[in-house]
């Protein structure tokens, strides 16, 4: 048998064969997230693009030891970033938009390390701005540049290939459910980052299956009361935001929203001090409707600066409210169960109650003296 | 109310309240199981970091495959505008090697960029069109890569890289009858040992893999001078039919041969740890790995999974890093729009996900494109998952027509069927 030259590369062949075709795609990619402001500069950008990539385009590993150093990236900054004005071109009405691109970055997303570019587009108005997106395509086809525009309308995100390398920027217009949808999840999002309404919540529901007897907590024996109670609380809370979310976006009441925030910290507090010393627990109802006047003037901060588009008005106020109260339902609906099932013990009434409406009053208060002093106070105390 | 700017998730909300909990003290447990199911409740966008710049200049960011080093000491991949044809075809051949030798289909489209002057007019450089072959076979597009090996072998009728390349084409569409007949090309080409296992191939494929075990055993015995590039594909070949002949030493003996010979081949380590997890040999599927190495792993989504499996399998906590790798991964190829890895989605969603109606949505568009054994299995394995027995029809038919045996094809069909006799 001969077994020649051509027979070896016929045989790497095949083994390269063999080994790729049921192989996924782990290929390469660049992020670019382009914002739209109200304010100059009009456009922000943020690129992240792969640190292989750059070493394949620019040459980073100097030394060719493998290891790439956050000196040798330093080393080459205006090599990636002549790389990266060479191969993003912006333009405005014709005109190029000059890019402003600032000292850069490391950032590590979950598909390895990427240098962030953080980039002012100099343009001059906020007309629609085009990008030609070139890098990286000569060396590799399978190259995408994944570009996320965000503006006031929502985020619309695109993918940009060798064969498609110009890209006009704008979010689709918007039908009136899609806004509705929007703004229910930004009612979601915002009852789950505004922490001070959960934990004002918690102070009026953790007490909710237990009853109070002789300055005792007793567990309820049956779901009913529970279920009464919580509905409550939970149902004059949300008439009691809504009435003063409604009344403040429509400017119809304004309060500074200073004394409010300090207000809803006291809630908190006062809300777990509640916990501790209740001088009407039947009728915490009363405190959610009272403090949720106050929660609501915090939510319409919140939509106010969302910008409600004018032509899905109601149809946005009406999706945030709805909105927060699927986001409250969520909280309930994963709480009740869980308290409802450990009312009896001990470590319910004596330990956990006690335990939360002290950190309640702690973090009410530190919450309205940062607010009122304009401090970082828990950051500062969590530090020590 | 505390304000938090929709793009800088790491400083408000939830991420301050990261701040307070150590004034939880650590004996409270109850109060901080509470806590922690309102932040597992909570989006994870703590996860979102803000870019960081090293304090130090010796700080190492990443380090390089030393394939990269070395192609980048040589400079040859620098894209040359004037470079000759035959220049760029010896560059896109250097890429398509470091996609099989680093197991990295990322250099695909490296040798794409090399040969793109001459990628539309394939047809009239054969040489091209072998290699833009061979890339649009690795993505799946099988009746592209066709016409491109037809093109080839219309022009150099004994071009035997192009039949071989074709012949597997042939085997991932199920059309076995023409996929023998260009490996019996091969074999009056004067080229026995590859078209000798090319045909082991089919027949281990159409119900003949104890008679193609034996063959190639016996052309391992009297040919010691062959390549050990040849022993591997043979050893390869063998493993793979006695795995799904359940000659559970015979596969072990031989996977372990290959890996020994080369321990990048891809189609290899897949092969080999499906066989590791089926037996629960663990303590070796842990071995394989550590000497895979995890960055390697994470180059590769099936090695992925499979790792992700394994964590699972053993309770292990880094599960969760892997699963949400992996889920990001997907959205990215999502996002994309093309060469969607259905096959591998199936996989994590049955195995990881445990979402047993997508797992057989992406088996079956899976199954449309290629038609392996491996293939195979995950629809079945999905239909049985999800209790939609019927949707594994057009596979259990595949099965009889090709006379394949797999216990583990097998095993599932009887699992379908005895199913369906009690219902």
């Amino acid at each position: 048998m001969i077994f020649g030259i051509y027979i070896l590369r016929i045989t790497t062949f095949i083994m390269l064969f063999f080994s790729l075709p049921t192989h996924a795609h782990q290929l390469s990619d660049s992020y670019l997230r382009i914002t739209a402001t109200d304010e100059n500069p009009k456009y922000i950008a943020r690129w992240h693009l792969g640190i292989k990539d750059l070493e394949m385009a620019v040459g980073i590993d100097k030394n060719h030891d493998g290891d790439i150093t956050w000196g040798e990236v330093l080393d080459q900054e205006n090599t990636i970033i002549q790389y990266a004005r060479s191969s993003l071109d912006v333009q405005q009405q014709s005109l190029s938009c000059p890019l402003e691109i600032s000292p850069i970055a490391l950032d590590r997303l979950n598909s390895g390390i990427f240098i962030a570019l953080d980039m002012t587009l100099l343009c001059s108005s906020n007309a629609p701005i085009s990008i030609r997106y070139t890098p990286l395509f000569a060396l590799d086809q399978s190259h995408r540049g994944i570009v996320t525009y965000i503006d006031t309308k929502g985020e619309h995100v695109s993918v940009i290939g060798p064969d498609n390398t110009t890209l006009v920027l704008h979010t689709p217009e918007n039908s009136t459910w899609v806004t509705f949808w929007q703004f229910i999840k930004q009612g979601i999002w915002h009852i789950w980052i505004g922490f001070d309404h959960i934990l004002f919540l918690l102070a009026l529901l953790l007490p909710s299956v237990l009853s109070r007897h002789h300055n005792r907590w007793i567990a309820r024996t049956n779901v009913k009361p529970v279920f009464t109670d919580v509905l409550a609380i939970v149902t004059t809370f949300t008439i009691a935001h809504s009435i003063t979310l409604l009344a403040a976006t429509l400017q119809w009441i304004t309060l500074p929203i200073d004394i409010v925030e300090i207000i809803i910290a006291l809630s908190v507090g006062i809300a777990g001090l509640h916990m501790l010393y209740p001088i009407a627990h039947q009728r915490r109802w009363v405190f959610a409707f009272g403090f949720g006047l106050i929660h609501g003037f915090g939510f319409a901060s919140v939509l106010g600066d969302l910008n409600l588009p004018s032509q899905a008005f109601w149809s946005s106020i009406i999706g945030f409210n709805l909105g927060v109260e699927v986001g409250q339902l969520v909280i309930v609906g994963a709480l009740l169960p869980l308290i409802y099932g450990i009312r009896g013990t001990t470590i319910y009434r004596q330990w956990i109650l006690p335990t939360s409406a002290c950190l309640m009053i702690i973090i009410g208060t530190l919450w309205a003296v940062e607010r009122s002093f304009s401090m970082e106070l828990i950051n500062w105390v969590a530090r020590i | 109310m505390m304000k938090t700017p929709l793009t800088h998730y790491s400083k408000g909300g939830w991420g301050r309240w990261f701040s307070i909990s150590p004034f939880i003290p650590q004996s409270f447990t109850g109060l901080r199981c509470l806590f922690n199911v309102l932040l597992i409740l909570a989006p994870l966008n703590i996860a979102i970091a803000e870019p960081f710049v090293p304090t130090s200049r010796t700080h190492v960011i990443t380090t390089l495959p030393s394939f990269m080093v070395t192609l980048q000491r040589t400079q040859k991949h620098e894209r040359q505008d004037t470079a000759q044809l035959s220049e760029r075809i010896q560059q896109a051949q250097t890429y398509l090697d470091s996609a099989q030798k680093n197991n990295d289909p990322r250099w695909m489209g490296y040798a794409q960029a090399a040969l793109n002057p001459w990628w539309n007019i394939s047809e009239q450089y054969p040489k091209v069109a072998l290699l833009k072959a061979t890339i649009l076979q690795n993505r799946h597009q099988f009746p592209s890569a066709l016409v491109e090996l037809n093109s080839v072998l219309n022009q150099q009728p004994r071009n035997t890289q192009a039949l071989l390349t074709r012949a597997h084409v042939y085997m991932m569409q199920t059309d076995y009858t023409s996929a023998q007949q260009d490996c019996q090309r091969i074999l009056w080409l004067s080229q026995p040992t590859l078209g000798v296992n090319c045909l082991a191939q089919v027949n281990g494929l159409t119900g003949k893999g104890l008679l193609a075990i034996q063959q190639l055993t016996q052309l391992l015995a009297d040919n010691l001078t062959l390549s050990s590039t040849e022993r591997e594909e043979i050893h390869i070949t063998i493993a793979t039919i006695a795995h799904r002949h359940q000659q559970k030493d015979v596969a072990l003996q031989n996977y372990q041969k290959a890996y020994a010979i080369n321990p990048n081949n891809g189609y290899l380590i897949e092969q080999f740890t499906d066989y590791l997890i089926e037996n629960n040999l663990s303590e070796m599927l842990i071995t394989l790995f550590s000497h895979i190495g995890i960055d390697n792993l994470k180059k590769n989504l099936h090695q992925q999974i499979k790792m992700a499996q394994y964590y699972q399998l053993v309770g292990d906590t880094q599960l969760s890093t892997f699963k949400s790798e992996l889920d990001d991964s997907f959205t990215s190829s999502k996002i994309r729009k093309e060469l969607f890895p259905h096959k591998e989605y199936a996989l994590f969603s049955l195995s990881i996900l445990n979402k047993y109606n997508q797992a057989l949505h992406s088996a079956l568009k899976n199954w449309k494109i290629q038609q392996a054994p491996s293939d195979a299995i995950l629809v079945l394995r999905a239909a049985i998952a999800s209790q939609q027995l019927q949707q594994a029809q057009s596979v259990i038919q595949w099965v009889k027509d090709t006379r394949l045996y797999d216990h583990r094809i097998d095993s599932l069909i009887n699992t379908i069927e005895t199913s369906r006799i009690q219902t």
